[in-house]
């Protein structure tokens, strides 16, 4: 009982005031989203320490259903007729990107430290993307336009790419440090650490399909609309909750979902499902990016250190680089070209989450190298998502603009 | 972490929730019934897919719809519709409540001849479940004066309930106390207690419902507006649980204030965004309120709950009628409002957990039996209520014609 009460009227406080701290940061041209996460950080167990962590843990299927909603919203702009017409170039876009942040950041590393291993382990960890920023950020200033389009498309698709490379680089890693430690050991199967991402997606995949086509049946044969609301959020509650117990990916299930959806549905039904959505959006950034505030960890931030201003560095290069080559190769238009990289740079769930896999799993390999690698990855990745979570979403907001897509009348 | 497979069975629950109630629909009853059948089958009476550990991390789903509803409830009541309805409403709701607490009072001690016994189940009989007439108001889309005046009775009747309870709950403890001659608190400073919840409640959500009505006029863009109303009812209800105050009073005044301090276009505004999710907590409140019900509770219903639920409807009814006749409202309230506000649940289960709590720091064996019973009684005589109020009230909807016909076609 002492944890609801509390938690409530927490939940209550931030909200309420996160509106406004949203409302004040966007005076000064930054999106709310930093004015919810500023919040967060002040109440949260870095500051204030009003939000005990324990509250924090005990919302985190708050931050769950968001991502769920982020991503399903994701899936519904994707309409086979809008990827069509961004053509080729998106796939190259994505492919390079997030190739490009993988080498880079190996490269920069490993100049750096000199160690394999170590290099291929923050590399693994680059192409990854967090999509909350980059939708909110489109959805508050209602962004329209060709370059919207493409982000959509890429922070929902790289999610999967961004895994499989990940399970590549650290395959590979494992290999090394194997090796390095007495050859191999028998319980180690290459096949089976690249299998097992690619078995992840497309379980992903399938899953989100199949809840897709579920949903699709279901609501061509509702007759009253007052309860579409209430069968997308069961929907994408099944999907998140599946997700997390069977260690799927979040983005990409919920994404399938509203890919079906909408590729499946007569024209005006997305906007019939995805209008009730739009005012439970708002509320569930606030929360998402107030819990993400008060995750952070402010006292991480010293140890950010070389190898993290230099991940920080390559990274940024690599998404840069990577998309404008991949834009450039597929033909995509002049804004696509010179602004995409910059909006994609936001990081923050997705790459703690995969830090944590490789604590986790070095822990058990033989040699102090492996653990040092792991321990190095978590607090590292930590205190440089604390700069991408910042930065990300306040680039996006800056090239929307550059690029013409926020309608003027859009000010607070 | 433990809430991550709960997310999937809550969303499944959801999604045949809707379908069992479009059966239930199809029955002629309210959909709700049908949600609440689906949660009992799956909770923990039957298959326990939901555990009761689940189900306690899922209270906050039940707090934040039955904040919603007092919300909702405060913001059809303005002024001007009060004025309408006029001085009935006032005696209807003294009326029925203090009605149904001298019937159950009498026809249990009659029955027993135990007096703190008999006060106490009087007391708990005004309690009524606002939710259940709100969701059947909802769903169907009534319109009209008895809907208007169910809004108000099912709403403020909750305070009186607080009140009634307070006294002879006070009384019983000292009767008992007098019992096993004991010294016995002041009577005067255990009445206080349930006078300061009541004006703890109506303050605190006035000055929230002033803030929030003030904020609201100046927000923009419009669509935020939904995440401020969310903001302050969990405020609300978040300062309730620490308080110990009524949520539905506290909510039901926030939205009372800001419907009679703005212009009706933009508190429609408010509301009317609400409504998409309405739906949504309905199917969430009424399903988790079926798990939580103990089936294996009925047969200890006994001859005293069947008493309890004879008098209480009587009361409740005769007492309705007896107001609406002394206040010369229209006919079909005289006829119907009784039957629209039959629903008792979690509130009345609330304050029989209290009793025990109470009775068990008294400590004679009379006062650990008194608790007992009320406990079990309760529980088994608010499955049947729960199940009969929303029909009931479907029913008395009906009847006064305040349900549009093509709505019977949208099944």
């Amino acid at each position: 009982m002492d944890f609801q009460l509390t938690t409530l009227l927490l939940v209550g406080i931030a909200v309420s005031f996160g509106l406004y701290t949203g409302k004040a940061v966007r005076r000064i041209g930054l999106p709310s989203l930093i004015g919810y996460m500023i919040l967060g950080t002040l109440m949260g167990a870095s500051v204030l320490k009003i939000f005990p962590m324990e509250t924090v843990h005990g919302l985190s299927f708050i931050t769950d259903i968001a991502l769920g909603f982020v991503a399903f919203s994701i899936g519904l702009e994707l309409s086979l007729h809008t990827l069509s017409k961004l053509g080729k170039s998106i796939g190259l876009i994505i492919i390079f990107e997030s190739l490009m942040a993988l080498i880079l950041v190996t490269a920069g590393v490993f100049a750096l430290t000199g160690d394999l291993p170590l290099s291929l382990v923050f590399g693994s960890l680059a192409p990854a993307t967090a999509p909350a920023g980059t939708i909110a950020v489109i959805q508050e200033c209602k962004a329209k336009g060709n370059l919207t389009k493409a982000l959509y498309a890429v922070a929902g698709f790289d999610d999967g790419v961004a895994i499989v490379l990940f399970g590549f680089a650290m395959a590979a890693a494992k290999v090394l440090l194997l090796s390095e430690s007495s050859g191999f050991s028998p319980g180690f199967s290459l096949a089976g650490t690249i299998g097992k991402p690619l078995f992840e997606i497309i379980i992903s995949l399938v899953l989100g399909c199949v809840l897709g086509l579920v949903f699709t049946w279901l609501i061509k044969r509702l007759r009253s609309r007052d309860e579409i609301p209430a069968l997308t959020f069961g929907l994408i509650a099944i999907g998140t909750g599946l997700a997390a117990q069977f260690h799927l990916s979040l983005i990409l299930v919920n994404m399938s979902i509203g890919f079906i959806v909408i590729n499946k549905t007569p024209i005006g039904m997305g906007r019939t499902i995805s209008g009730p959505l739009r005012p439970l959006m708002p509320i569930l950034f606030i929360l998402f990016f107030f819990l993400a505030g008060a995750h952070l960890d402010l006292s991480l931030l010293p140890q950010i250190g070389t190898i993290g201003v230099v991940y920080i560095l390559a990274r940024s290069a690599g998404k840069i680089t990577g998309a404008r080559l991949g834009a450039v190769i597929g033909g995509a238009d002049q804004n696509i070209k010179n602004y995409l990289g910059p909006g994609l740079l936001s990081q923050a769930g997705v790459a703690i989450g995969l830090s944590l896999i490789v604590f986790q799993e070095f822990q058990d390999m033989p040699g102090t190298h492996a653990v040092t690698i792991g321990r190095s990855a978590v607090t590292t990745i930590a205190a440089t998502c604390i700069f991408f979570e910042i930065v990300g979403p306040i680039l996006t907001k800056y090239v929307l603009k550059k690029a013409g897509e926020i309608p003027v009348d859009t000010k607070p | 972490m433990t809430d991550i497979p709960v997310i999937a069975v809550l969303g499944i629950s959801i999604i045949v929730a809707i379908y069992s109630g479009k059966i239930a629909r199809k029955a002629g009853l309210p959909s709700l019934i049908g949600y609440m059948i689906l949660g009992t089958i799956m909770g923990t009476s039957v298959l326990s897919l939901i555990t009761e550990n689940s189900l306690n991390h899922l209270q906050f789903i039940t707090d934040i719809a039955l904040g919603f509803v007092a919300f909702t409830i405060g913001s059809e009541l303005n002024l001007r519709t009060l004025r309408k309805l006029g001085k009935g409403i006032v005696l209807i709701i003294l009326a029925e409540s203090l009605a149904a607490f001298f019937l159950v009072a009498f026809a249990v001690y009659l029955l027993t001849s135990d007096l703190p016994m008999a006060l106490i189940f009087g007391a708990l009989a005004p309690a009524s479940a606002p939710a259940g007439t709100v969701a059947v108001i909802q769903e169907y889309k009534a319109r009209g004066t008895l809907t208007k005046a169910l809004y108000a009775v099912v709403g403020f009747d909750d305070g009186l309930a607080v009140i009634i309870f307070g006294f002879s709950a006070a009384l019983a403890v000292k009767l008992l106390r007098a019992e096993s001659s004991e010294a016995s608190v002041g009577l005067i400073s255990s009445i206080m207690e349930p006078i300061k919840e009541l004006g703890f409640s109506l303050g605190i959500g006035t000055i929230l419902g002033f803030f929030f009505s003030a904020l609201a006029r100046k927000l923009r863009p419009l669509s935020e507006l939904p995440a401020l109303t969310f903001g302050f009812i969990s405020l609300a209800i978040g300062l309730c649980i620490w308080l110990n105050l009524s949520l539905i009073l506290t909510n039901l005044m926030v939205g009372f204030v800001l419907a009679n301090t703005t212009p009706i276009r933009s508190s429609r505004k408010i509301v009317g965004q609400l409504r998409d999710y309405m739906p949504l907590l309905f199917i969430l409140f009424f399903f988790l309120a079926g798990a939580h019900l103990n089936i294996s509770a009925l047969p200890a219903l006994g001859l005293l709950g069947i008493v309890y639920m004879i008098a209480r409807v009587a009361g409740l009814m005769g007492g309705a009628w007896l107001g609406a006749v002394m206040g010369k409202s229209e006919t079909k309230i005289r006829k119907y409002l009784g039957l629209g506000i039959l629903s008792q649940a979690g509130v009345a289960i609330g304050l029989s957990l209290m009793v025990r709590q109470m009775f068990s720091e008294i400590g004679s064996p009379h006062a650990l039996e008194i608790g007992a019973t009320v406990i079990t009684t309760i529980t088994a005589t608010s499955i049947i209520f729960e199940i009969i109020g929303p029909i009931c009230a479907k029913f008395a909807l009906t009847r006064a014609g305040e349900i549009p016909k093509q709505n019977d076609l949208r099944v």
